[in-house]
């Protein structure tokens, strides 16, 4: 009898082995589904062993990249830097415009008390770690709750927004880039202050969406935070717009960003730590 | 157990390369999924209980690190870890262009689980899109990928531990 089911699990063992694993894979997508920014005792544990191999060969393939920056290119470096200098220059000047119409700015928001909206503390990160999917577009930074970072703050680099906190362990965090299927951000169009929800394509790229229809938006406008939801300080650039989709029916349009953040090329990023929220009386 | 450990080491290193040094990839969106290929691996060459429990670890693993929702990638390599053990005694799998193949066309099978998954629990539009933008040159990738990886795979481990592999 016991040989007849012995025999019996043998011969059904890869089914049984597939059904009881198998469903154990959903119970898991179904348990988590409803709490995405918790990571439970063994995520993190799991996190922070393999973090430290994650940074130390990042760190070793950047080093290698700046040594091959540093002599192959050796040969464009004259060339290069001739036309640096004269970046320099034209940013030099951009820079004052920009300076005085950032004092302008400010002492008009002074009057109109909106300075709470303003970050106080930021706080700098490394990037180690990529997804290790080609579906999500999230990064791991090394930079945890022990450093004061927590679920849902705002994630920026000196050219634009890159996403906010996901989820995080006691020395690393997850960050959902903007440029993930699952992330949107309130914005509106610098220029002629057209307002819509900007969404990630999967790709490097993002989409405005929900701008009404009769609203002005041109290729080649730039798109900025909202400031609305508290996330992101109002301001912030997001990228700028280069296709826009009008159809004869309806009541938005649509349109494609390009972002002014380079992901591919991002290694550092800055953790807005502390942010007054946006409120609308 | 203990001659499955340098599988651990080998699921542990695919995903710290493939969340750091693969990242650099020349096409920025997609990379070579090396720990699919150690699924199939595992599918072709493990014993099925465990086969299983490292395919769940290396899905499980990928979840960590990946966004979204928990679980997807754990689901998806368990499932291709089945499908290889099933399809396996009909074919000649020393011939790296049945690797290659049998890898490629299991890439695409994951990809439409991913895309069911997240189809059924958040609403995204245009589901479609990403077979063309991540599915097709990932599988491509990866299959190319496939046969060095697991000529690879079988190197480390007779290396570890001397172990002559099937």
């Amino acid at each position: 009898m016991v040989e007849k089911e012995i025999s019996i699990f043998r011969r059904y063992r890869v089914s049984i082995f597939a059904v009881i694993f198998l469903t154990t894979a959903l119970l898991t997508i179904s348990s988590r589904i409803n709490n995405v920014g918790r990571l439970a005792f063994i995520d993190w544990a799991l996190l922070e062993i393999t973090s430290p191999f994650q940074k130390a060969i990042t760190y070793s393939t950047d080093a290698i990249g700046n040594l091959i920056d540093s002599y192959v290119f050796l040969v464009n470096l004259k060339r290069e830097n001739v036309a640096l200098r004269k970046m320099v220059a034209e940013l030099r000047k951009e820079n004052n415009l920009l300076m005085e119409k950032a004092i302008t700015s400010e002492r008009l928001r002074n009057l109109l008390q909106f300075s709470k909206k303003i970050p106080r503390s930021m706080l700098p990160a490394q990037i180690i770690g990529i997804d290790p999917s080609s579906w999500f577009r999230t990064i791991l930074i090394d930079k945890g709750t022990k450093h004061g970072v927590n679920r849902g703050m705002a994630v920026v680099s000196p050219e634009g927004i890159v996403g906010h906190v996901l989820q995080t362990s006691p020395h690393y965090s997850k960050v959902l880039l903007i440029t993930d299927f699952n992330s949107s951000v309130d914005a509106i169009v610098q220029r002629s202050r057209a307002k819509g929800l900007v969404e990630g394509n999967g790709d490097n790229r993002c989409r405005l969406k929900y701008a009404e229809r009769t609203q002005d938006i041109q290729p080649g406008d730039r798109v900025i935070t909202s400031g609305l939801g508290g996330r992101y300080p109002k301001g912030l650039m997001i990228g700028t717009i280069s296709k826009i989709q009008k159809k004869s029916y309806g009541l938005f349009q649509y349109a494609e960003i390009m972002l002014n953040v380079n992901f591919g090329k991002l290694e550092e990023v800055f953790v807005i730590t502390e942010t007054h929220p946006v409120e609308i009386q | 157990m203990k001659k499955n450990l340098p599988l651990v080491g080998l699921i542990f290193l695919s995903l710290v390369v493939q969340t750091t040094a693969l990242g650099a990839f020349p096409h920025q969106l997609t990379k070579p999924d090396l720990l699919l290929i150690l699924t199939v691996y595992l599918g072709l060459y493990s014993s099925p209980l465990a086969g299983a429990i490292l395919a769940f670890l290396a899905g499980y693993m990928m979840d960590i690190f990946s966004g979204s929702i928990f679980g997807v990638q754990t689901f998806s390599k368990t499932a291709i870890f089945f499908l290889t053990i099933l399809i396996k005694d009909r074919f000649y799998v020393e011939n790296p262009l049945f690797q290659a193949g049998i890898i490629f066309s299991f890439s695409i099978i994951e990809g439409f689980i991913v895309i069911s998954i997240l189809g059924m629990v958040s609403p995204i539009e245009n589901l479609l899109s990403p077979f063309f933008l991540f599915i097709i040159p990932q599988s491509l990738i990866t299959g190319l990928i496939g046969p060095f990886f697991i000529a690879l795979i079988k190197r480390v481990l007779i290396l570890s531990h001397g172990e002559s592999v099937k």
